[in-house]
């Protein structure tokens, strides 16, 4: 019910084929740099997302990236992390030896389970972990529509 | 010189795989003139946590990650696993132990290991 662009690692396999669609233009369509790894891992930065009775918490993981290179933006429901990890630079004389960690440009979206206000997120990028406090926002008022 | 002097080890030793306790940080490694600069990745750890030790030539690192024990709730998306960094590096002749760096930022560890000054290139002035 959540997933909309992001797979995770118990999703329902005939749901596969769908997503695969949906990651493939996503992919496509953006400039990833993170490795597609196997089916059911996730494409992008780790996160965490936790939903408790006032707010949700979304901890992703964003060694190397400064703040200037991170942005968040919410539509409706659904709430899109981008950015960018600069590649390390070395003096001109340097050689690399070993380069494990990935960089360049990711962008996770992620399909909100309740509204959420946007004036009263708050997000803190410390330690290399980016995390976004989302407060509940109200619920859309149920409204009569009249029949003409 | 056939081989570098640090050597990343990419696999546990037994005790650390065994508890399943354990993550490996991802590594970069590059040379310079006159050291090796190894960059960690280590999110969501404090600098205060982070362990780092030299010994017989073998330098390891342990990071323990705060749990977040203040958000309960429904998990939607549990990519990630309280768990501890660890990772370890043998160190070459090259590299003196006595002289090592290591500052924390933005969840990255450096870590400088300077080389021998033997090792150095030297200009030699010509009399």
């Amino acid at each position: 019910m959540l997933m909309r662009v992001n797979r995770f690692p118990v999703i329902h396999p005939v749901l596969e084929s769908v997503l695969d669609f949906d990651n493939d233009m996503s992919r496509m369509l953006s400039e990833f740099a993170w490795p597609v790894l196997t089916s059911r891992v996730a494409r992008g930065p780790l996160m965490n997302l936790v939903e408790a009775e006032k707010e949700s918490v979304l901890e992703m993981e964003l060694p190397g990236v400064s703040k200037e290179d991170l942005k968040i933006s919410l539509e409706k429901d659904i709430l899109t992390i981008s950015g960018e990890r600069k590649a390390q630079g070395i003096p001109e004389d340097a050689k690399w030896i070993r380069s494990e960690s990935i960089s360049g440009k990711f962008q996770r979206t992620i399909e909100l389970p309740h509204p959420v206000d946007p004036k009263a997120i708050t997000a803190e990028l410390k330690n290399g972990i980016l995390r976004v406090v989302m407060p509940k926002g109200e619920e859309v008022r149920p409204r009569e529509i009249a029949i003409r | 010189m056939t081989k570098a002097d640090v050597e990343v080890k990419t696999a546990h030793p037994k005790e650390e795989t065994e508890t399943g306790r354990y993550r490996t940080p991802a590594a970069d490694v590059y040379e310079t003139a006159d050291a090796y600069v190894l960059l960690l990745d280590l999110p969501g750890v404090e600098k205060e946590g982070i362990s780092l030790t030299l010994e017989k030539g073998e330098m390891r690192v342990r990071a323990a990650v705060d749990e977040h024990a203040g958000t309960q709730g429904r998990r939607l998306f549990s990519e990630t696993r309280p768990a501890t960094f660890a990772r370890s590096f043998t160190l070459g002749e090259g590299i003196d132990p006595n002289s090592v760096d290591a500052q924390y930022d933005k969840g990255v560890l450096t870590v400088k290991l300077y080389k021998h000054e033997g090792v150095k290139p030297r200009e030699i002035s010509i009399n």
